[in-house]
């Protein structure tokens, strides 16, 4: 058993001309061909970070990217996903980070893509699964 | 800095000194739901983050930052919130220096933010 808090990165799109397919990773490429979310981690990251995914919406205008992180770690991890996404304002988005309170349904809403999201999950701790605690 | 700071104290039985705030006053208060009455607050934009600490056994400290104009406003409804709840919560306004407000950013059970953007300048 694992506590976790989650961590929202959320932006507008700064171009609204998307594909329906897409992905965030994608989507940034079309700005800067070498980018990888990777890059905005801290490089130490698997300590601190269980899994994360991305979202865009389904009307193709926001990107929500959500972090599974170790609550110990919560808050210089906020920090630090603020400053790194800021990094991204160059191509016209504007993140916000905050932390979020998930029950069951919206996990599987945000890590198992249930919606018609573009949904990139990209590193996911399966020991996680069917664990909440409320911040 | 245009964020206020009320602060929150309870003093829990012993006997829940082990559990989490949260968890702790939803078991004295079942029928009292502090997301219900959390969450207006924050999409209002009016609530950037909150920290809980304890101190002593089982003393729980919730500092909330909050925006400075709204500040009285949501001071009366915390107050108003939390009048009927067990054990007593009191609530306060209170000043703190940067330093002091870091180091309860530093030191707590937990930390929750909203808008970390209202708030980034005081860790810069």
């Amino acid at each position: 058993m694992k506590n976790f808090s989650v961590i929202e990165l959320y932006s507008t799109l700064p171009d609204t001309d998307v594909e329906g397919n897409i992905n965030f990773t994608n989507y940034v490429k079309r700005y800067n061909d070498s980018f990888n979310i990777t890059q905005l981690l801290p490089t130490d990251y698997q300590e601190k970070i269980y899994g994360w995914n991305t979202h865009l919406n389904l009307s193709l205008t926001s990107v929500s990217v959500f972090f599974i992180v170790n609550p110990i770690h919560n808050f210089i991890l906020i920090k630090h996903f603020f400053k790194e996404f800021e990094k991204l304002n160059q191509y016209g988005f504007n993140f916000e980070a905050v932390n979020v309170n998930i029950n069951p349904t919206e996990y599987e809403r945000i890590f198992y893509g249930e919606e018609k999201e573009t949904v990139e999950t990209v590193k996911l701790d399966l020991e996680l699964t069917d664990m909440f605690v409320h911040l | 800095m245009d964020f206020s700071v009320i602060k929150t104290t309870c003093i829990l039985p012993e006997s829940y000194s082990s559990m989490s705030y949260h968890d702790a006053m939803q078991q004295l208060n079942p029928s009292f739901s502090f997301i219900d009455f959390i969450t207006p607050f924050y999409l209002t934009e009016t609530l950037y983050a909150w920290v809980r600490i304890t101190e002593d056994i089982s003393t729980k400290i919730n500092y909330y930052l909050v925006e400075t104009e709204s500040v009285d406003y949501t001071l009366n409804e915390f107050i108003n919130a939390v009048g009927n709840l067990n054990p007593a919560v009191t609530v306060e306004k209170v000043n703190l220096t940067k330093e002091e407000l870091l180091e309860k950013f530093s030191n707590h059970d937990s930390v929750h933010v909203k808008f970390f953007s209202k708030i980034k300048e005081l860790f810069d």
